[in-house]
């Protein structure tokens, strides 16, 4: 018995604890450094892995110096207009491909899943005289409209895989039973697809909240930048990193996509498996 | 109630026939079952009057109307699936009223009709329960219960009872059968299994290969299966097949004879089995038609040496070899015969079935 505890500790626990001791570090590197003063920051001779004083001068900079919460605002607004306007498109187009079937379904699905092999760093190119053309640059607008283009391939892979895994014969019943198209999609499909459709508007959120290559390309003004631009281009002058402010905006952006994480996990494990328990 | 008419349906995937040139006509009030093996076409059939597939050739007619081109939810009718297809995310109150709410009946209605059909089935407990919540066998009665609440002109059952057990399927074919009896409806069931289809179906539809084999009453199939595929399908154990059988003639008496046993035809069969005199046929002799006896009695019993003896209770399956065949034989539970044991076993002649080598079909 004791023997098995312990070789439980070895397998499973040890190693455990050595990968979030990896993962969580950087963490609680941001974390440090956030609450120490700069003379702290920089004295060589104390430990750098603790917090001899504790000091919001970096919080202050931060809140005071930039306008980050401005930036968190921005943020917000991207990564939810775009993870909306992805979501309803790849629903639509999941299921259109996925149960429709109709003429050249399944080459319109391969078509849609190139487009998201196709990098950035080539697509911005084009998507600039667009942005240019359609009178948005420099708009949030702009991003809101770009995210879609990477994630609206991704949403609507995610969401076949799980309409796939939802009976036809539900959709039968219903037909039979006398309901529209529509009706079944409203009241059948996406009551049933919820932890896909949330799994996949986790994602989508993730990656515009993270995103830095358009918003960087798109974006000028100060006051209409993402928080992971607006920290590098206004904390970072020249080869002066401004670490502690640094450090103290990238922990308060990164708590809402962890706190999104956290309240979902659940849902999210389920889409991921497109497991549906009658 | 209705009548449902098929003429010269046909189906096509691509270039694979599913159905082939399908004619038949359901009555009033009739039973009717379709079987056969799996990929036989039945259940593209099935689909075909449901509206949920495509017609590629032929018509097909609910109460006089032709409904090629009705879409499922104007047909009237009501359908139950083998997974059941519950909608997960709704009580069995809400499963139940779905399809009455689309029809826009008014709530009262709905209610009264709901609780009555739950009562008939003995769910009036679960109505607030989820899907996920039940056991088979009460998933089972809420799908027959959305069906039966809407009170369709034709019921379509799609193997409704394959995902149960052995001892709740019984149980269940006997409910079916009493609920049909009690509502007076048409019904179409689709199913693999023959002892299904022996014990609900007023008639029976056997197909393979996308084509019809026989219509008929159960028995009748039993009886006279029209071809040797109907004859091996239907009736358990499988009826025993001898090849290489030959019509003779000995002194005025017609007899069919094998490497190890001749049997005498009787009189009734004489007529047609004359044309194949000295030609070789198929012999099908049904296990229950075979008994243990003790003597060699003329031109009806032979010798066979005693394989495998399996008990089934009420009854004992013997495999045996007889000249150069494996044959089976259904006998009384009394028996006391052995492995390796040689007996005499007594065919009723009366029974035997013969089937044309080339054509397959009965003589």
């Amino acid at each position: 018995m004791i023997s098995r505890q312990r070789e439980k500790v070895f397998r499973f626990y040890i190693p455990l604890g050595l990968f979030l001791i990896f993962l969580l570090f950087p963490f609680y590197w941001m974390f440090a450094t956030t609450f120490k003063s700069d003379a702290e920051l920089y004295n060589l001779n104390l430990n750098p892995f603790l917090i001899h004083t504790w000091s919001l001068a970096n919080l202050k900079h931060l809140f005071t110096q930039t306008p980050f919460l401005r930036w968190l605002y921005n943020t917000f607004f991207v990564a939810i207009t775009s993870t909306l306007i992805s979501l309803s498109t790849s629903l639509l187009a999941a299921y259109g491909i996925q149960r429709i079937r109709f003429k050249g379904s399944s080459l319109m699905g391969i078509g849609i899943f190139f487009c998201y092999l196709v990098p950035p760093t080539i697509l911005f190119i084009p998507l600039a005289t667009m942005v240019f053309k359609l009178r948005l640059w420099d708009s949030l607008w702009a991003l809101s409209l770009i995210y879609p283009t990477f994630l609206i391939p991704f949403c609507t892979w995610l969401l076949m895989g799980y309409f796939n895994s939802i009976p036809k014969e539900l959709e039968e019943c219903a037909m039979i039973d006398g309901a529209s198209r529509l009706w079944i999609f409203w009241r059948v499909i996406i009551p049933l697809s919820l932890p896909g459709i949330l799994s996949a508007g986790i994602f989508a959120f993730t990656l515009s909240w993270n995103e830095y290559l358009y918003a960087l390309t798109f974006i000028s003004t100060s006051l209409k930048k993402t928080v992971s631009v607006g920290l590098v281009t206004e904390l970072v002058r020249g080869d002066v990193y401004h670490w502690g402010p640094l450090m103290a905006g990238a922990l308060f952006g990164s708590v809402p996509v962890a706190l999104v994480y956290s309240f979902f996990v659940e849902y999210y494990v389920a889409g991921m498996t497109g497991a549906l328990k009658e | 109630m209705a009548e449902v008419e098929l003429r010269e349906v046909g189906k096509m995937f691509g270039d694979v026939v599913a159905v082939e040139n399908f004619s038949l006509t359901v009555y009033h009030g009739e039973f009717m079952v379709f079987v056969g093996p799996s990929g036989c076409g039945k259940t593209t059939t099935l689909r075909m009057i449901a509206g949920l597939e495509d017609i590629s050739s032929g018509e097909v007619y609910i109460d006089g109307k032709l409904v090629n081109n009705v879409p499922p939810k104007d047909r009237d009718i009501a359908m139950v699936f083998q997974n059941y297809a519950l909608y997960p995310h709704m009580t069995v109150y809400q499963n139940m009223a779905f399809g009455l709410k689309l029809k826009k009946i008014s709530k009262e209605e709905i209610d009264k009709r709901v609780r009555q059909t739950a009562e008939m089935l003995g769910i009036l407990d679960f109505l607030k329960r989820k899907p996920k919540e039940l056991s088979g066998g009460q998933r089972q009665r809420v799908a027959l219960g959305r069906a039966i609440v809407r009170v369709p002109k034709v019921y379509l059952f799609d193997e409704p009872l394959s995902n149960l057990d052995a001892k709740l399927r019984v149980q269940m074919r006997l409910e079916l059968k009493r609920l049909h009896e009690r509502m007076d409806t048409t019904s179409i069931y689709v199913t693999h299994d023959q002892i299904e289809a022996m014990t609900m179906g007023d008639r029976i539809v056997v197909m393979k290969d996308g084509r019809i084999q026989q219509v008929g009453k159960p028995l009748d199939i039993y009886m006279k299966p029209a071809n040797r595929f109907v004859a091996g399908f239907i009736g358990s154990p499988t009826m025993n097949f001898l090849e290489d059988a030959v019509i003779k003639k000995e002194d005025d008496k017609l007899l069919v004879k094998t490497d190890s046993l001749r049997i005498l035809i009787p009189d009734e069969k004489k007529n047609s089995l004359m044309p194949y005199l000295g030609k070789a046929v198929t012999l099908g002799i049904r296990p229950e038609d075979l008994s243990e006896s003790n003597s060699l009695e003329d031109n009806r019993s032979f010798k066979a040496l005693v394989e495998v003896v399996q008990p089934v209770g009420n009854q004992i399956f013997i495999d045996a070899k007889v000249g150069s065949h494996n044959m089976l034989a259904a006998v009384s539970p009394q028996s006391l015969v052995k492995p390796r044991q040689e007996i005499i076993l007594k065919a009723r002649v009366e029974n035997l079935h013969f089937f044309d080598p080339e054509s397959q079909e009965a003589i």
